[in-house]
């Protein structure tokens, strides 16, 4: 890995101590090319003990989780609760542009590390703390060990599932890293305007607020219509069907081209005139048609036919809207991704190589860096503080105290 | 104290409905220039449809959907089709640093916006369209929309309950994604372009941000075989056990709330609010992680004898003051009625609305996300544009046009 003069951020520094909250910041600030050195304890940041594991046994270097969200990144070791910790996180924050952090609120304060001490010594540092309800209030202590909490309080949840069973979070992470996304914006636009001003600032990121603002809709809905009571779900939210067929699951859309979907049954060989009865008048005219049993029945016949991505890649080609529903282990397999390349190879040293998901999007001067493994633990330890000015000996040292 | 980190920044907007409009509104809320583009031909549908009080549409104004999308924001009336739709528009380009839409790819060349034609305009403008899988793949021209963008994006796979035979649709997750994605593509692209003066395309297929967010779980797969499914309100990491919504007290069906654990320390404290006499958790099957997630369906129901007689606002309290995740499940009511925290920091602000009578007084949209030591925090939004409500504004006061040009020239 070679770094050009073609990424986004040629000499950004940016110190990472954000646990499975927030590493996706560093990791999309590595890509664009910055200088991301994650902090962490010396047993390891305790996103390293999340799970899956890479062949199923629990191992700081075999984190999944931790390796997707940590690549192009580097490690370095270093206890903050010391004296000595303290005083090379200082020294390393006055050589940073960004910091990020997940820390409850109040923790980097009592270490002596908080923002309003560390810009005194680098007025231009952004610091960025993501926690789940931020940094004050009421609740800022509130415990949030899942972003099952966060859903919960942040109201999202309680839109989705089914009428008479349990809301339904959306898991696997996903919400924690859009999350994420609202940090690197603020980040990025304080960077940007640190160009003309010279100074940085303090950011405070709450996830129940970001997950509050994905629903909004709803809270508009509860103030105009007096309806706060809602929860969108299962086969009877009309518009959209998922059958399965074959290979998997198809999302199954009719979409007013009727006549269509009856040339393309015909064609197939099948009989049509059940649709005769008026009760598909309506068909013709409205999207937002439940797809009954027979139908159902038909799209089946299909969909076993031709198989998940066949049957997809057919219907569009007849204008129809479907989409095959793909699942984590179909993805790497899907055509339309391959022939975009966006997946990556990227080869950790512990766990191997694997398929990653690469860029978010596609830009087409700068470069990105995607390829780069997330580090193993304290591996530029030594690099970063010979550096900073320590000595091997002071190095051996701190190492003994498990400073570092 | 301002709020215009961004103010050196003018963007021609040309999206429409949540994803391109939610992008430019985190650029419009930190001093952005936002310019609307809107034609008659292709109102935002969010203007037209989706939310109406008592049926009644709001076609000028906007449902609320379009006003906290939208509030702030220039907008004029424009066809790009008209010749003297496209002179403005190409002069906007001119003093524009960025140019946005959400077009199909094929419509995208069509009208003329890709780099190669607008760069002729303005040779470093950067440029992004936020298709729905890519401007380039096989599926480049596949119609999507938000429910098809997330079945192939992997989303709709992984979501719904444990055992269902029929697979669930979430909100709409995919726009607000894609509007972070939109939106830091952007600041990433004026950064490059300070750097080396160059603007450039960026290729902001929705799906691919989405998919991004999955990657553990696409690693996952191909590192232990692993077909990840619909696992209900549980922890596919399987870091937290317990990890799941229970029903609460109460006859309706919003009583609910969400209790998580994450290793021994909060399983102890968990133990001590909801079983204080020790009656049934320190049994074997429960006394270690593995245990219980090997036995998590009895422990899931002696959580729920106990939730079953709280009201969802006191498993919070009683969880949160022993230390432990749990919470209600809110509902609307509760975010603006009765979540004191949102009150406290200060997370929804006012809308000044016209006309009125339409909307309740002091409605309310959600605030900035990010709080900035250096930006003020706004306490009142401007309502979103009626439909070209700048445009004279934008020819003559941005643009420099007479009025004998304005009367001469058909822009629509």
């Amino acid at each position: 890995m070679e770094i050009t003069m073609k990424t986004i951020y040629e000499t950004l520094r940016v110190l990472d101590l954000a646990d499975r909250n927030a590493s996706f910041v560093g990791k999309q600030l590595a890509a664009f090319g910055a200088e991301v050195l994650k902090i962490e304890k010396p047993e390891g940041d305790d996103e390293r003990r999340r799970g899956s594991f890479a062949g199923g046994t629990a191992d700081p270097e075999k984190s999944i989780p931790f390796a997707y969200n940590n690549t192009g990144k580097r490690s370095v070791t270093l206890r903050l609760e010391t004296t000595e910790g303290q005083e090379i996180f200082r020294r390393l924050a006055w050589t940073a542009d960004v910091i990020i952090e997940t820390f409850e609120p109040g923790y980097m304060k009592k270490l002596g590390l908080d923002y309003d001490m560390l810009r005194k010594e680098n007025p231009g540092l952004i610091m960025c703390s993501v926690t789940p309800f931020g940094q004050d209030g009421p609740h800022a202590h509130w415990k949030a060990s899942s972003d099952l909490i966060t859903d919960a309080m942040g109201g999202p949840m309680m839109d989705r599932g089914r009428v008479g069973q349990a809301p339904l979070h959306y898991g696997y992470d996903v919400m924690s890293a859009g999350a994420s996304m609202y940090a690197l914006f603020a980040i990025q636009a304080e960077y940007h305007s640190r160009l003309s001003t010279g100074e940085g600032a303090y950011i405070d990121i709450s996830q129940q607020e970001c997950f509050a603002t994905w629903k909004d809709q709803f809270i508009g809905e509860a103030q105009v219509n007096d309806c706060s009571l809602v929860r969108v779900g299962g086969p009877d939210y009309a518009l959209p069907f998922i059958h399965t067929c074959d290979q998997g699951l198809v999302f199954a859309s009719v979409a007013t081209k009727w006549q269509q979907l009856m040339d393309w049954f015909e064609e197939e060989g099948l009989d049509i005139s059940v649709f005769d009865d008026p009760f598909y008048e309506e068909y013709a005219r409205e999207i937002q048609t439940p797809i009954n049993s027979v139908l159902m029945s038909y799209f089946d016949k299909l969909g076993e036919k031709y198989g998940k991505i066949a049957f997809m890649e057919e219907a569009q080609r007849r204008g129809f809207p479907m989409a095959a529903v793909e699942q984590a282990h179909t993805l790497i397999d899907n055509p339309h991704l391959k022939a975009r390349k966006y997946f990556v190879e990227v080869d950790h040293p512990v766990m191997g190589a694997y398929q990653y998901p690469g860029a978010m999007a596609k830009m087409s001067e700068s470069e990105q860096i995607l390829d780069v493994p997330a580090p193993l633990l304290g591996a530029d330890t030594d690099m970063v503080l010979t550096e900073l000015g320590y000595t091997e000996e002071a190095i051996a040292a701190l190492r003994s105290e498990s400073v570092i | 104290m301002n709020r215009r980190l961004l103010e050196d920044i003018t963007i021609v907007d040309l999206t429409w409905v949540m994803a391109g409009p939610g992008a430019t509104k985190l650029f419009n809320d930190l001093g952005a220039r936002v310019i609307r583009i809107e034609s008659n031909k292709t109102l935002d549908v969010l203007r037209t449809g989706c939310q109406r009080k008592n049926n009644d549409s709001f076609y000028k104004e906007g449902g609320w959907v379009f006003q906290d999308f939208n509030h702030d924001k220039l907008d004029i009336a424009l066809n790009l089709k008209s010749p003297g739709g496209r002179e403005v528009f190409e002069e906007l380009v001119k003093i524009a640093d960025i140019v946005v839409c959400n077009y199909g790819v094929k419509a995208f060349r069509k009208l003329g916006l890709t780099f190669e034609d607008l760069s002729k305009i303005k040779e470093d403008i950067i440029v992004l369209n936020a298709s729905g899988l890519g401007d380039y793949g096989p599926y480049s021209s596949y119609i999507t929309y938000a429910p098809s963008l997330m079945s192939v994006t992997g989303l709709i796979g992984l979501y719904g309950y444990e055992g269902a035979d029929t697979p669930e649709m979430p909100t709409p997750l995919a726009d607000y994604f894609g509007s972070l994605t939109l939106a830091n593509y952007m600041l990433a692209a004026i950064e490059y372009r300070r750097r080396t003066g160059h603007g450039q395309f960026v290729d902001v297929g929705q799906g691919d941000g989405v998919t991004a967010f999955l990657g553990p779980a696409i690693i996952s797969a191909q590192a232990n075989g692993v077909k990840y499914g619909r696992i209900g309100n549980r922890d596919w990491s399987e870091t937290c056990v317990p990890h799941n919504v229970y029903r609460c007290k109460g006859d309706d069906d919003w009583q609910w709330c969400a209790i998580a654990c994450a290793g021994e320390e909060e399983w102890q404290k968990l133990r001590g609010v909801i079983d204080p006499e020790d009656e049934w958790s320190g049994a074997e099957e429960f006394a270690t992680h593995d245990a219980r997630l090997a036995n998590v369906e009895a422990l899931d129901e002696h959580i729920l004898a106990w939730t079953a007689e709280r009201t969802p606002e006191e498993v919070g309290r009683l969880c949160q003051a022993a230390g432990v995740s749990g919470a209600p499940v809110q509902t609307n009511y509760d975010l603006i009625h009765r979540d004191e925290h949102l009150r406290e920091r200060g997370f929804f602000c006012s809308l000044d609305l016209e006309p009125e009578g339409k909307y309740p007084e002091n409605f309310e949209v959600t605030n900035m996300v990010a709080r900035m030591s250096n930006v003020e925090r706004p306490v009142r939004f401007h309502h979103a544009p009626a439909w070209g409500e700048h445009t004279e504004y934008i020819l003559k006061e941005i643009l420099g046009k007479t009025q004998e040009w304005i009367d001469n020239n058909l822009i629509l």
